[in-house]
C-alpha cells in the first residue's frame, strides 16, 4: 500500500480530526495586469458559483493575502512587476499551499513547463473554455486542499523533540515498542513515554491515524 | 793518231749535237710563238656595256650604238655589246654583275654600291653659247651666258672650250638622254604660273626614283614650300614620253618632264610645243627650257668585272685620239674627265632619298650594337622588372580573387542575416499582432462563457442557492465590455492595414541623380559592365523618404538580373489621360517583356507565387515590381510596362537638356566607384523594357539656373 493510498482511505479521519475546508469555500485569485482579462476572468469564475477577488499586479497579492492559507490562483504569466513564474517561485519558496493556474497568451509552453515542474496546478491558454477552466479549478482546489493537511501536519511534527521525531519514525516502520527500545537503546517505558508525547503533539487517537498524518507528511 | 781521230770524232759530235740543240731551240719557238697567235686569238673577250633607256630601248640603241662600234672598232680584239635598261630593273641587272662597263646619269650610281668601281668620263653636256636660248615664256628675259658660267664645273667649261676652239663643228640637236635636269610643263592655257599655284593639283612625273624625272622638280616644289604631300604627284612610268602624254591628255594640271623632252618630242613631230608652257624657268647652258639647273651628265663606269686592258684601250680611245673633223661620230660624244656628283647626292639628301640616309630604325640597331653592354643591362633590369610587374600583378590579382570570394560570402551571409532577420521581425510583429489581437478575444470568450453559463443556470431546476444570482446590471455589463473588445480588435485590425497599405514617412527632398547613383552602388558585383544613363528636366523631387530608392532599386535590380548591358533613367513631365504627370522612365536592353506578361496588365495575377523574390521572363516580374506597383499607387500615381526601342530612348534622352545628362559606367579597379563617362555605347538588342512610373509629385525645382523652383504638377 502506497503512501498515497494510505492517505485517499484515512482522508475521512483526518478531516474528522482537523477542521475540513470545503473546496466551494476557498477563494479564487484572478491576478492579471490587464483589466478586461482580470474582469471577464472574475465575471466567468463568479458563473460558475465560486468566490472571487482579483488583483491587478502578483505582488499587491502578496502583500495582501495570507499565503498560508488555501487557495486558488489564476494568474497570467506576462505582467510588468511580478511575473506569473516569480509568483510561483515565491509561493513554493513560502510553503505556501496555494495552487496556482497559470494563464498564457502567446503559448509560452516552455515557461508552463516550469512553471508545472515548479509546483503550478495547470496552465490554460487564453482564450480560456470555460469547461477547462472548471476542470483545472476543481484539481486546484483539490491541491491547495491536499498543500494545506500537509502543511498542517508538519507544523505539528516540528513540534515533536529529536527523540519523539526518532520514536515516530519507528512507529511508521511498524515496530514495537520493544523493538524500539533496541533500536534506539533506550528502555521500553521510555519509549512508551515518548509515545504517548508523539501521539498527543500530532493530535492522533491511536497509531493508524499517526501512520497515516506521517505518510503524507513524506508524499 | 788514234787519239787524234778521237778528238775530231768528238769535235764532230760536238758540232752536230750544238746543229740539233739549235735547230730545237728554233722549233720551240717558233711552236710558242704559233700556240701564242692562237692563245691571243682564243683571249678575245666579249663585254656588255649596260646603258640606261629611259626612252625605251630603240632610242637607247639608236644614240649609242654608233659610239659603241666607233669604240670596238678601236679595241684590238676584245668587243663590246650593248644592253639597254629600263630604270625599273637597272639597280638588279647591274647588281648580278653581268657588265663590264656601265653607263647612266651620275645620280642613278649613287645609290648602287659601286666600291670597286671605276670612273672612266663624263659625257660633255651640250653647251654651244649660240644655242644658249632664252626661255620661251612670257618672262623670259635674254641673258648673258658668262653671268651662267659659274653653275659650270671646271672640267666642263674647259671641255666646251676644248671641243670649240678644236672641233668648230655645228652642234646636234639636243637630246633628253644627254642632260640632267627638270622641266615643269603646264598647258599653255591653265591658270597656273607659279609653282605655289600647283597646290592640290595633280603633277605627272616619271618615277619616284627618276632624277630629272621627279626628284629634281619635287626638290624644287619643296624649296619653294611645297612638299610632296601638298600636291597630287602621278608617276606614269617609262619610256619618259608618258608624262608629256598624259599632260596633252588633260588628266594632269602639269608633269614633271626630264630636259629637253619637250623639245625633243616637238623635233619628232610628237608634240605641239606651242600648246604648253613652262614654269619657274631658269637659264642655263642648256638650249633646252628648264626649271632647275642642270647637273653632272651621265658617266661611264667601268665594273670590277673589266680588266684593266680593256680600261687602258677605252682611255685611249675617249681621249687620246683626236678625231678627224669630219667625223661625225666625234660629233656624238665628247666625253670628259669624271665629273664630281656631290650636288647631285645633295638633292638626294634634301629629298631623303640617299643610300647613306639610314632610316631612324637603322640608325638605332647602329647605336645599340655600340652600347650592346649598357643596353643588354638595360633590358635585363626591363625583362626582371617585367617579370615583377607580372609576379606582383598575378599575386595582388590572386589577393583580389580571394577579396572577392570573401567579400562574396560575406555579402551571402549578410543576406541571409537580412532575410533572417526579416524573417524574425515578421514573426516578432506577428507575435505582436497575435498578442493585441488575442486578449480582447479571450475577455469576450470569458464574458460570452460567464453569460452562458449564468443563462443555463437559470434554466436548470436546481437548488435557488446553487444558482448565482443574474444580476441583470452585471449581464448588460458583460454585454459591453464584449462589445468594446470587439471594436478593440477591429481597431487592431485597422491599424493593420493602414500600417501595411500605406507609408507614413515624411516627404522629404531628394536628389535624383545622387538617388540613382546610389542604387547602382547597392548593385554591387550585379552592376559590372552595366552603362547607367540619366537624363532628367529636373534636379530634386519631393516625395516620401527612401520611395525614389525603393522605385529605382527594385526596377534597376530587375533589369539587371535580365542581363542588360544598358539602362536609362528618363525624368519628365508628360501628360497622361489629360493629366499632368511627373514620369520616370526607367528602360532596360534585355530585349523586353513578353507579350504573355505585357498583356497581363495587373501585376499580382502574373506573379508565380507570394514568394517569388526576383523577376524571371518565366515566371513573371516577381515581387520587386508588385512592390513598385503598391508605392505607385500609394501615391495616387500608375505604373506602366512597355517594351520600347532603346535606340529611340536613347535619342529622347540625347534630346533632353545636357546639363543634367549624365551616364554612369561602374568600374572595378581594386575598389568600386562611379564613372562619368562620355563614350556610346552600344545596345545589347534593339528591344529593351520599360517600368513607367506615373507620379502626380510637386516637383522642387525645374532647373537649378531658372529659379522656377517649386512648380507643382496636377
Amino acid at each position: 500500500m502506497t503512501s498515497d493510498q494510505v492517505a485517499s482511505t484515512h482522508s475521512d479521519n483526518v478531516s474528522n480530526k482537523v477542521p475540513e475546508i470545503l473546496p466551494e469555500q476557498l477563494i479564487i485569485h484572478i491576478i492579471d495586469d490587464e483589466e478586461s482579462v482580470r474582469t471577464s476572468c472574475d465575471f466567468l469564475i463568479s458563473s460558475l458559483g465560486m468566490p472571487t477577488r482579483v488583483w491587478s499586479s502578483a505582488t499587491v497579492f502578496l502583500q495582501q493575502v495570507d499565503i498560508h492559507r488555501p487557495a486558488v490562483i489564476v494568474s497570467d504569466l506576462m505582467m510588468p512587476e511580478m511575473s506569473g513564474q516569480s509568483l510561483q517561485a515565491n509561493l513554493d519558496k513560502c510553503g505556501s499551499p496555494m495552487a496556482l493556474i497559470a494563464l498564457t497568451g502567446n503559448g509560452e509552453i516552455a515557461d508552463a513547463v516550469n512553471m508545472l515542474k515548479q509546483g503550478a496546478a495547470d496552465y490554460l491558454e487564453k482564450p480560456i473554455k470555460s469547461s477547462r477552466l472548471q476542470e483545472a479549478i476543481a484539481y486546484a482546489q483539490q491541491l491547495t486542499i491536499k498543500r494545506a493537511k500537509r502543511y498542517e501536519i508538519r507544523h505539528l511534527y516540528m513540534q515533536l523533540t529529536d527523540k519523539e521525531k526518532l520514536v515516530a519514525n519507528e512507529l511508521l516502520g511498524g515496530n514495537l515498542n520493544k523493538n524500539i527500545a533496541d533500536h534506539l537503546d533506550i528502555s521500553v517505558r521510555t519509549v512508551e513515554v515518548h509515545r504517548s508525547q508523539v501521539m498527543k503533539k500530532m493530535q492522533s487517537q491511536h497509531v493508524s491515524e499517526l501512520i497515516q498524518k506521517l505518510v503524507m507528511l513524506e508524499s | 793518231m788514234q787519239v787524234w781521230a778521237d778528238k775530231r770524232k768528238a769535235k764532230f759530235m760536238h758540232r752536230r749535237l750544238k746543229s740539233l740543240v739549235t735547230l730545237n731551240a728554233f722549233r720551240v719557238i717558233f711552236a710558242a710563238l704559233l700556240a701564242w697567235s692562237i692563245l691571243s686569238k682564243a683571249n678575245a673577250q666579249t663585254y656588255y656595256l649596260g646603258v640606261l633607256a629611259p626612252q625605251g630601248e630603240t632610242a637607247a640603241q639608236n644614240r649609242w650604238q654608233p659610239w659603241l662600234d666607233e669604240l670596238n672598232n678601236q679595241l684590238s680584239d676584245d668587243t663590246v655589246i650593248l644592253v639597254p635598261l629600263a630604270l625599273e630593273n637597272w639597280q638588279q641587272q647591274i647588281g648580278a654583275q653581268q657588265f663590264a662597263l656601265v653607263l647612266g646619269p651620275q645620280v642613278q650610281f649613287i645609290k648602287m654600291n659601286t666600291t670597286r668601281w671605276r670612273w672612266l668620263a663624263t659625257l660633255q653636256a651640250d653647251t654651244a653659247q649660240s644655242d644658249l636660248i632664252a626661255p620661251a615664256n612670257d618672262n623670259a628675259q635674254s641673258f648673258d651666258a658668262r653671268k651662267y658660267e659659274n653653275q659650270l664645273s671646271t672640267t666642263v667649261i674647259l671641255a666646251n672650250e676644248f671641243n670649240k676652239l678644236n672641233e668648230r663643228v655645228s652642234l646636234k640637236q639636243p637630246s633628253a638622254m644627254e642632260e640632267v635636269a627638270s622641266a615643269l610643263w603646264v598647258a599653255a592655257d591653265s591658270d597656273i604660273y607659279r609653282l605655289q599655284d600647283l597646290q592640290q593639283r595633280s603633277v605627272a612625273a616619271v618615277d619616284a626614283d627618276a632624277f630629272g624625272g621627279y626628284l629634281l622638280g619635287a626638290h624644287l616644289l619643296q624649296k619653294n614650300g611645297l612638299a610632296p604631300n601638298r600636291y597630287r604627284v602621278q608617276f606614269v612610268g617609262y619610256p619618259i614620253e608618258n608624262t608629256l602624254h598624259t599632260l596633252a591628255s588633260g588628266k594632269v594640271d602639269a608633269a614633271i618632264a626630264p630636259l629637253c623632252l619637250m623639245e625633243e618630242m616637238a623635233r619628232q613631230g610628237k608634240i605641239n610645243e606651242r600648246q604648253y608652257r613652262l614654269i619657274h624657268p631658269v637659264a642655263t647652258v642648256s638650249s633646252c627650257q628648264s626649271s632647275t639647273g642642270i647637273y653632272p651628265n651621265w658617266t661611264l663606269a667601268a665594273t670590277e668585272q673589266a680588266p684593266a686592258n680593256l680600261i687602258r684601250q677605252i682611255n685611249q680611245s675617249i681621249f687620246g685620239v683626236v678625231r678627224p673633223v669630219n667625223d661625225k661620230n666625234s660629233l656624238r660624244q665628247r666625253w670628259l674627265p669624271p665629273e664630281s656628283s656631290t650636288d647631285a647626292e645633295r638633292i638626294l639628301y634634301e629629298m631623303n632619298q640617299h643610300p647613306a640616309q639610314k632610316p631612324l630604325g637603322a640608325h638605332i640597331v647602329d647605336w645599340i650594337k655600340s652600347h650592346r653592354l649598357w643596353m643588354g643591362m638595360i633590358i635585363f633590369i626591363i625583362v626582371i622588372s617585367a617579370i615583377n610587374y607580372g609576379w606582383m600583378s598575378w599575386l595582388a590579382w590572386r589577393q583580389r580573387q580571394k577579396i572577392l570570394k570573401q567579400n562574396s560570402l560575406i555579402r551571402g551571409y549578410e543576406q541571409q542575416l537580412r532575410q533572417t532577420e526579416r524573417f524574425a521581425v515578421i514573426g516578432e510583429m506577428s507575435g505582436s499582432i497575435a498578442h493585441e489581437i488575442n486578449q480582447p478575444l479571450a475577455t469576450i470568450q470569458n464574458y460570452a462563457q460567464g453569460l452562458l453559463i449564468r443563462s443555463q443556470q437559470a434554466n436548470s431546476p436546481k437548488k435557488a442557492d446553487d444558482i448565482v444570482p443574474n444580476d441583470n446590471a452585471l449581464t448588460d455589463n458583460a454585454l459591453q465590455q464584449i462589445v468594446n473588445e470587439t471594436e478593440r480588435v477591429a481597431a487592431v485590425v485597422a491599424n493593420i492595414r493602414s500600417w501595411a497599405g500605406q507609408s507614413q514617412a515624411n516627404e522629404v527632398k531628394v536628389d535624383i541623380a545622387a538617388t540613382y547613383q546610389q542604387c547602382i552602388l547597392l548593385l554591387g558585383e550585379q552592376a559590372v559592365g552595366i552603362h547607367f544613363w540619366l537624363a532628367s528636366d529636373y534636379q530634386h523631387l519631393t516625395l516620401p523618404n527612401l520611395l525614389l530608392d525603393q522605385l529605382l532599386i527594385n526596377s534597376v535590380t530587375n533589369a539587371a538580373q535580365q542581363g542588360a548591358t544598358n539602362i536609362l533613367l528618363r525624368c519628365q513631365a508628360e501628360e497622361y489621360n489629360d493629366k499632368q504627370w511627373l514620369v520616370l522612365h526607367l528602360s532596360d536592353d534585355a530585349g523586353g517583356f513578353d507579350q504573355a506578361q505585357l498583356k497581363a496588365r495587373h501585376l499580382p495575377e502574373i506573379l508565380p507565387s507570394q514568394y517569388a523574390t526576383q523577376s524571371t521572363k518565366a515566371d513573371g516580374l516577381g515581387l520587386g515590381l508588385m512592390i513598385c506597383q503598391r508605392l505607385c499607387k500609394s501615391l495616387g500615381g500608375v505604373m506602366q510596362l512597355n517594351n520600347v526601342n532603346v535606340g529611340d530612348e536613347l535619342d529622347k534622352i540625347h534630346a533632353i537638356d545636357g546639363k543634367h545628362l549624365q551616364r554612369f559606367k561602374r568600374i572595378l579597379n581594386g575598389k568600386i566607384q562611379l564613372t562619368q563617362t562620355s563614350t556610346a555605347h552600344q545596345p545589347l538588342n534593339f528591344i529593351g523594357a520599360q517600368v513607367s512610373f506615373y507620379l502626380p509629385l510637386p516637383v522642387t525645382d525645374r532647373d537649378a539656373d531658372s529659379g522656377m523652383s517649386h512648380k507643382y504638377l496636377k
